[in-house]
């Protein structure tokens, strides 16, 4: 005796399976993930350094691609016309400072 | 804050996930040994890592740490029989040895199945308390974290679980936080007799309202302030501080990091409180003020986490018989018993917050403050919303400590903190005022900290 299977349910169903497998916190790509845990880190450790020596911060410079990461991230302060802040202090985005080396100023 | 992304990966916890494959390097606390106490007792269900596990304890008194689901048709060995060195499932008869050896399959008579195939089982190891177990690769097994308690007696332990429902981060998170511990822990400090304190504009005196609540670092009931767990120096009232803002110095160890929260003496230029928090990775701290034991936070799935607290106390002072003596452990919000570690929040008592008794209005110590804010956050807290401030440098440097792990762990490398050559039975924590220009590196040498500025980008 055979079963008749289509192919096509089968498909169907791994793709169904798939879907849900990825909705628990499958695979990621982490190849496009931004890492925010190094910049901010980075940057924390950069103003306590300053705060040490007696300098006053005044302002953050990152990566134009870090900036776009903040914003995207928080939509809903851009959309209220809140400045974009990090670690308490204003965010600039600034082409010459490279992704994970930001510049507290 | 973290972009959706990068929170996603860094707080999911199931075996395909990138932290998760990360954690799983590393030995993982996942179950207390006092649940199985006697050789043949019922097994255990346990979830960890996202993953249903069953454990049990052979009529030998080798604790097995196997796949939840029998391989034959998938009916939980949860409810098998354990009997006659292993355990033995319901619905068929097969049979299994701590080690996954199928040893019986009654409805197969030919051995060829069991002589070549093994049922999913684990490393699994007691120590402090606890049962850990090794989920990684086969043959990866880093270093046994023997830390200072992990050799001690079940009667000189106290181990006390509290299970929560909300991604382990929030958890970890708030375990190694300190500028949170003079604001939402006032109710604590008052209990300890500090006198009043001001949290921004609010000056907030309070009252001995938990009276019967543990205390940091000591026994149930016990009210010892300036005692030993609040180290050598410390005032009476626990507390020598108003500053609420404390310096954040961090260091890189060879277990993960410590950190010094540096707090102004009042009335004292001279001095300095400082905590000092260790954190050895991935789920224990080393907490200033509590002596003698950690606060381990395991990840049970992506929705659940265990918090366990484990204290090294004098022989025959330990025991689950002293956890229920716990004070301020309400069974009616959870206790030490297996089927009531799950907290259930008790009612905020907002008429004692309004009469400038409580703080927080959460009776049960500062475990039960800690459990309210961090549920708060939902079941998994989006970390895009958050604005961190530079006060957060502990929880900044676990979170990269985390993404460098999982890179090197997707790059083919081992994550950091797995302790070769590490004497984890060194790690400390302290709390105690010393003079202002005496390094705080100096109260704990066995952190091995390097003494320089957080590694560069």
């Amino acid at each position: 005796m055979f079963l008749n299977l289509r192919v096509a349910d089968i498909q169907a169903r791994y793709e169904e399976w798939k879907a849900n497998l990825d909705n628990r916190g499958g695979p990621a790509d982490l190849g496009s993930v931004l890492w925010l845990s190094i910049v901010i880190d980075n940057a924390c450790t950069q103003i306590w350094a300053a705060w040490g020596s007696g300098a006053h911060v005044t302002s953050l410079r990152v990566s134009p691609a870090v900036y776009d990461a903040v914003a995207a991230a928080r939509s809903g302060e851009v959309a209220r016309d809140y400045p974009l802040m990090l670690l308490g202090l204003p965010l600039i985005a600034d082409p010459r400072v490279a992704t994970y080396e930001p510049v507290a100023g | 804050m973290l972009t959706p992304e990068e929170n996603e990966v860094l707080c999911r916890v199931g075996p395909a996930t990138p932290m998760g494959k990360v954690l799983r390097r590393y030995w993982t606390p996942a179950f207390q040994a006092g649940d199985l106490p006697e050789p043949d007792c019922p097994p255990i269900r346990v979830t960890v890592l996202g993953e249903n596990f069953v454990a049990f304890r052979d009529s030998a008194g080798r604790l097995g740490f196997l796949d939840e689901l029998c391989c034959h048709r998938g009916a939980s060995l949860v409810l098998g029989r354990v009997e006659e060195g292993g355990i033995r499932c319901l619905y068929h008869g097969w049979k299994y040895a701590a080690d996954g050896t199928i040893m019986e399959t009654p409805n197969l008579a030919t051995p060829a199945f069991r002589q070549r195939v093994k049922h999913g089982a684990y490393p699994v190891r007691e120590a402090g308390g606890l049962g850990w177990v090794y989920l990684g690769p086969p043959g990866t097994e880093p270093p046994f974290p023997a830390f200072s308690w992990t050799d001690a007696a079940p009667d000189e332990l106290i181990v006390s679980e509290m299970i929560m429902d909300c991604n382990w981060m929030q958890v970890q998170e708030g375990s190694i936080d300190s500028s949170h511990v003079a604001i939402l822990h006032l109710d604590t400090l008052a209990t300890m007799g500090a006198g009043p304190r001001n949290v921004g504009s609010l000056q907030f005196a309070g009252e001995p309202w938990d009276l019967d609540m543990q205390l940091p670092g000591r026994r149930a009931g016990a009210r010892a302030p300036g005692g030993a767990g609040d180290g050598g120096g410390a005032r009476p009232g626990g507390w020598p501080s108003d500053d609420n803002a404390p310096r954040i110095e961090v260091e890189n160890t060879p277990f993960g990091f410590h950190y010094a929260a540096i707090r102004d003496v009042t009335g004292d230029p001279g001095k300095k409180f400082v905590r000092v928090t260790a954190f050895a990775i991935p789920y224990t701290a080393f907490i200033g003020g509590v002596a003698s034991g950690a606060v381990i936070v395991v990840p049970r799935d992506d929705y659940t986490s265990s918090s366990i607290g484990v204290f090294r106390v004098p022989k025959g002072a330990g025991g689950i018989a002293a956890a229920q003596r716990a004070g301020g452990v309400d069974p009616a919000v959870w206790g030490p018993e297996p089927d009531n570690r799950r907290i259930r929040l008790p009612r905020q008592d907002r008429a004692a917050m309004a009469a400038g008794q409580s703080f927080a209005g959460f009776r049960g110590g500062n475990r039960v403050q800690d459990a309210a804010v961090q549920l708060s956050e939902g079941r998994l807290y989006d970390r895009a919303k958050e604005h961190l401030v530079p006060a957060d440098l502990a929880i900044i440097r676990m979170r990269r400590l985390f993404a460098d792990s999982v890179a090197s762990v997707a790059a083919g490398g081992a994550p950091l903190g797995l302790g070769e050559g590490c004497d984890f039975a060194g790690i400390g924590a302290a709390s105690q005022i010393i003079d202002a220009d005496r390094p705080w590196q100096d109260l704990v040498p066995g952190n091995q900290g390097v003494r320089e500025p957080a590694r560069p980008a």
